[in-house]
């Protein structure tokens, strides 16, 4: 059977229906932003991402460039985070070097991983991913696959920490959309909502499925 | 499915007393979050609206954006099949899987898969499938049927899944959800290190990028579409919408009425498979067109069914539904729209009956977030197929058209109801009547007559009252 989508049958499906379609189509709206908008504009963008981060299960740390590094540390010793996989991306933001990063996170027993092979992408426990935006409306980080960020970063580990540099939070999907557009589209694009969770059993609420169970913001306040 | 058949199974769903507890329990539940979540909007009315009316476009210019989408999908790397019916989309994804010698693939949550019956045809060229969302991973070990499209074991407790894990999986008994899903991750996690072939349906295709929206809250759509090599998505026709501008409105609106969230923990976006500088993700992206008789609907008078997204909302919100859970629809689509699309796509005979598992009452309606006039259609449909009424039930409306269009013979026939023979319960409601009557009480009781009519009343005092 010839299955393409240049088929005889798909020919003759798209000529059924070119055919069947009725006389008067509805018409697709043009000017669509107003309706779909719900939050127009901020006057403290990393507070109200703040508040809606949190109220979708997002932990949130506000920081400043210079701090992120040492905030990092803290949160693999506390987690006793054997293995960190933190994005090339990411690294880029990080005032100290890769070096020095390593360094710090050896002292507290942790190796450093930025382009992991496959099983350490399994015994990683933190990752860490700089988001492309931030949204007010939703609380949610978009985070995009391509040179720089995998699409396993934020997914695989237990814990997911996002560096959000504050200029990159917008109000509403309707911009973070508009973002999306702007350049053309990477193979994977996920806009990220809290952990990862299911209400599956008796409608009890679970973090943690297939997913990172913590999501950490890190806000950057100068970046 | 025979009018007695389904009627069987309704009963036997009603007895089920726990079972249908949970269920309506749930549902009570996520019509409520629902009920806030869409009050937070400043304007889910008119979001609604807009919504019904892009999806209404693109249905009545299908031909156009499936022309625009296949091109999208097959500029970013991807390719693109086009199965007629089910059996076909079965033998284009074997054969995928085949030629790329995969051995065990995993499975996001997609009701056109269970539509075409897909893991019983891998497992017969020796595939293993994995369902990875927990409820229908549940479901699989149990080799039971899902019984709601958004929350697949809406029918389960703990204790009988504990002993389903237990049983399958070899680990120690829990009734915990959270241990339960502890083991289930495990579990699933080997199975995403070795997969080789992902799985997935698709929430909305977008017909000027190629890009497909998968949404999940458990992270299983990402995995399955991020370990794999090969990645083929199944999509019905119908999922497209023109512009990735549109889809912030469905996206403001699925969640929402859904589960009461304003987006689903995960909105992936894939654009083609793997591109030079990425370093993971499938090296292949399949995307599979199902036809299965949705195009004979378009241009016709059910058209407008094509508009579902798949939320839920009308399950979640119908009486009948929480009444009789999912099971006794027999169907991969229950509930309203399950009432319309089955008959529709998978032949009206069969499932003749289940336009009639509708009260009518019009909360399907209200919360669909496309605006699908579900009542209307289910009338139409009743009409269309129906074999025409018994002649009792024909006399009996006859009968009552009589009784009513005269104030005597009303007052009359009140007084009758009163002393008339009928098998009555406890509470003197009628349970079995005679005669024409008979047709009616089949399946509803009818409540006691009081004592005195309001005409009586009336003329006794409370006129002076
Ligand atoms: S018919 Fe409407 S309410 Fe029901 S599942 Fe489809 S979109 Fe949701």
């Amino acid at each position: 059977m010839n299955s393409g989508a240049h088929s005889t049958e798909f020919a003759a499906l798209l000529d059924r229906l070119s055919r069947r379609a009725p006389l008067a189509p509805t018409p697709l709206p043009d000017e669509t932003a107003a309706i779909i908008r719900q939050v127009d504009e901020c006057a403290d963008a990393p507070r109200e991402f703040e508040v809606s981060a949190r109220r979708a299960g997002v932990e949130v740390v506000r920081l400043s460039s210079d701090e992120l590094c040492g905030v990092l540390v803290d949160l693999a010793k506390s987690m006793l985070a054997s293995s960190a996989w933190i994005s090339p991306n990411a690294l880029s933001l990080l005032e100290a070097g890769r070096q020095d990063l390593a360094n710090s996170l050896a002292t507290a027993g942790c190796t450093l991983g930025t382009m992991p092979e496959d099983h350490a992408r399994f015994a990683a426990d933190l990752g860490v991913t700089l988001v492309r935006a931030a949204i007010v409306e939703t609380g949610s980080l978009l985070v995009e696959a391509g040179a720089g960020e995998e699409r396993g970063t934020s997914l695989i580990p237990a814990v997911h920490a996002a560096i959000v540099p504050a200029s990159r939070i917008v109000p509403d999907l309707v911009d973070a959309f508009d973002l999306i557009a702007s350049r053309p589209l990477a193979s994977a694009l996920t806009l990220i909502t809290g952990p990862s969770k299911t209400a599956d059993i008796e409608g009890v609420l679970v973090t943690g499925v297939h997913g990172p169970g913590r999501v950490i913001a890190l806000i950057v306040l100068d970046a | 499915m025979s009018s007695r058949a389904f009627r069987q199974r309704v009963s036997a769903a009603i007895a089920d007393l726990p079972v249908i507890q949970a269920v309506h329990e749930a549902t009570v539940r996520k019509v409520e979050q629902r009920r806030d979540a869409m009050a937070e909007l400043r304007n889910s009315e008119e979001l609604r609206s807009l919504a019904a009316q892009i999806k209404q476009h693109t249905l009545d210019h299908l031909a156009d954006h499936l022309r625009q989408f296949v091109a999208a999908v097959e500029a970013a790397g991807g390719v693109v099949h086009f199965a007629p019916s089910p059996a076909d989309a079965r033998a284009v994804i074997c054969d995928i899987a085949a030629r790329e010698r995969c051995r065990l693939a995993v499975k996001g949550k997609s009701m056109t898969s269970e539509e075409i019956h897909l893991n019983d045809a891998l497992a017969a060229i020796g595939i293993r499938t994995v369902e990875t969302d927990l409820g229908e991973f549940i479901v699989q070990l149990d080799h039971d049927a899902p019984s709601h499209i958004v929350t697949p074991i809406i029918h389960k407790n703990r204790r009988q899944i504990a002993a389903s894990m237990r049983r399958e999986l070899g680990c120690e008994y829990t009734e915990d959800p959270t241990e339960l899903t502890k083991i289930a991750r495990r579990y699933l996690r080997d199975v995403f290190r070795r997969c080789d072939l992902g799985i997935t349906g698709v929430n909305f295709g977008i017909a000027e990028s190629g890009t497909l929206c998968i949404c999940t809250n458990e992270g299983n759509g990402r995995m399955t579409t991020t370990r794999p090599r090969v990645h083929v998505a199944l999509m019905g026709i119908e999922k497209l919408i023109p512009r990735l501008a549109d889809l912030p409105v469905f996206l403001k609106l699925l969640a929402r009425s859904s589960t009461g969230q304003p987006l689903t923990v995960y909105t992936t976006m894939i654009t083609g498979p793997r591109r030079g500088s990425d370093r993971d993700g499938p090296q292949q992206l399949h995307v599979v067109l199902l036809d299965a008789e949705r195009s004979a609907l378009l241009g016709g008078p059910y058209a407008e069914v094509l508009r579902c997204i798949r939320c839920g909302a009308c399950l979640n919100a119908c009486p009948v539904y929480r009444n009789i859970g999912g099971h006794a629809y027999a169907s991969v689509y229950p509930g309203p729209i399950g009432s319309l699309v089955t008959p529709l796509l998978h032949g009206r005979g069969a499932h003749s009956d289940l336009p009639r598992a509708s009260s009518l009452c019009g909360a399907c309606e209200a919360a669909c977030p496309v605006r699908i006039n579900i009542p209307e259609l289910l009338i139409r449909l009743r009409n269309d197929t129906g074999e025409a009424n018994s002649w009792s039930k024909r006399l009996g409306m006859r009968v009552w058209r009589w009784l009513m269009l005269s104030q005597n013979r009303y007052a009359w026939a009140q007084r009758m109801m009163r002393i008339a023979p009928a098998k009555r319960d406890g509470d003197g409601w009628t349970i079995a009547g005679r005669g024409p009557l008979a047709a009616w009480t089949g399946s509803r009781d009818l409540p006691p007559a009081p004592p005195k009519s309001f005409r009586d009343l009336w003329r006794e005092g409370l006129r002076d009252e």
